[in-house]
């Protein structure tokens, strides 16, 4: 049986240094699925980001699909000058994983990170959707 | 005064697999220059959503606790990679897309070379 999508995001926690908040989303879900503050990250309005998040997978799904219909948003990275965000599709899944990091983190390695753990979380939410 | 159109076509010749180099209002999303192999209908396209992107970015940031200002942002798609960076003093941004055969690490030390030149020629242009 795959691990719970929770418990796997606690391992993705422990193995990103300067993560401040991850969580699993679905649209039309109004809240995550699931969703970790990391220690210091302080309390964040899952809804809130939940509603905030969908409006800039779908913004950034219109981006790539005007100039090609065809094509399929994979990761949006946003990098800002005191942190990064980064949202990747699960593959093989209608979820999407977001991960912000402090600046001073190595964005490599969350990239690195969210793709290895991708799998996992593809496995355990195919097994949640057939239970 | 630099001349944009030829810039971009600069950066395109530099970038192998460059699909698109533009420049674009923030607020109107409207493009100031492009060049593109796609017909422009497309690219306006593209480019519009990429300037609604921009503006959700600024009220979705602060309920993620981010309050930086945003330097640039990447899209990966099947097929394509988008980079694109609000151009300093200015309202606007500008966006590469390039075929996944470039390295976004290669687009990122391109843009990084005709960065302040870009700059320079939106400023010439837009200054009042």
């Amino acid at each position: 049986r795959a691990p719970s999508t929770v418990a796997i995001l606690e391992d993705f926690v422990a193995d990103c240094p300067g993560l401040r908040v991850t969580g699993i989303f679905e649209e039309g879900n109004d809240e995550p699925i699931s969703f970790i503050e990391a220690s210091g990250a302080g309390s964040h309005d899952s809804s809130a980001i939940s509603a905030s998040f969908l409006d800039l997978v779908d913004r950034a799904q219109r981006t790539v699909s005007a100039l090609d219909r065809e094509e399929s948003l994979r990761e949006l990275q946003i990098v800002l000058n005191d942190a990064y965000a980064v949202v990747r599709r699960i593959e093989g899944t209608s979820y999407y994983q977001l991960a912000t990091v402090a600046r001073d983190s190595s964005l490599g390695v969350i990239l690195v990170m969210m793709r290895q753990y991708g799998a996992k979380l593809s496995d355990a939410l195919k097994q949640r959707s057939s239970e | 005064m630099a001349d944009l159109f030829n810039l971009l076509k600069e950066v395109r010749d530099d970038l192998p697999g460059c699909k698109l180099a533009s420049i674009v209002d923030l607020e109107s999303g409207m493009e100031l220059a492009a060049v593109s192999e796609y017909e422009s209908h497309l690219t306006e396209g593209t480019d519009a959503f990429l300037s609604d992107l921009y503006r959700v970015m600024r009220t979705a940031m602060p309920s993620f606790k981010l309050e930086g200002d945003v330097e640039a942002v990447v899209l990966d798609a099947d097929e394509t990679t988008f980079v694109s960076e609000p151009i300093g003093e200015t309202n606007y941004f500008w966006h590469v897309a390039t075929d996944h055969a470039t390295t976004l690490g290669f687009v990122q030390a391109i843009m990084r070379k005709y960065r302040d030149r870009i700059a320079e020629g939106v400023r010439e242009l837009t200054a009042h």
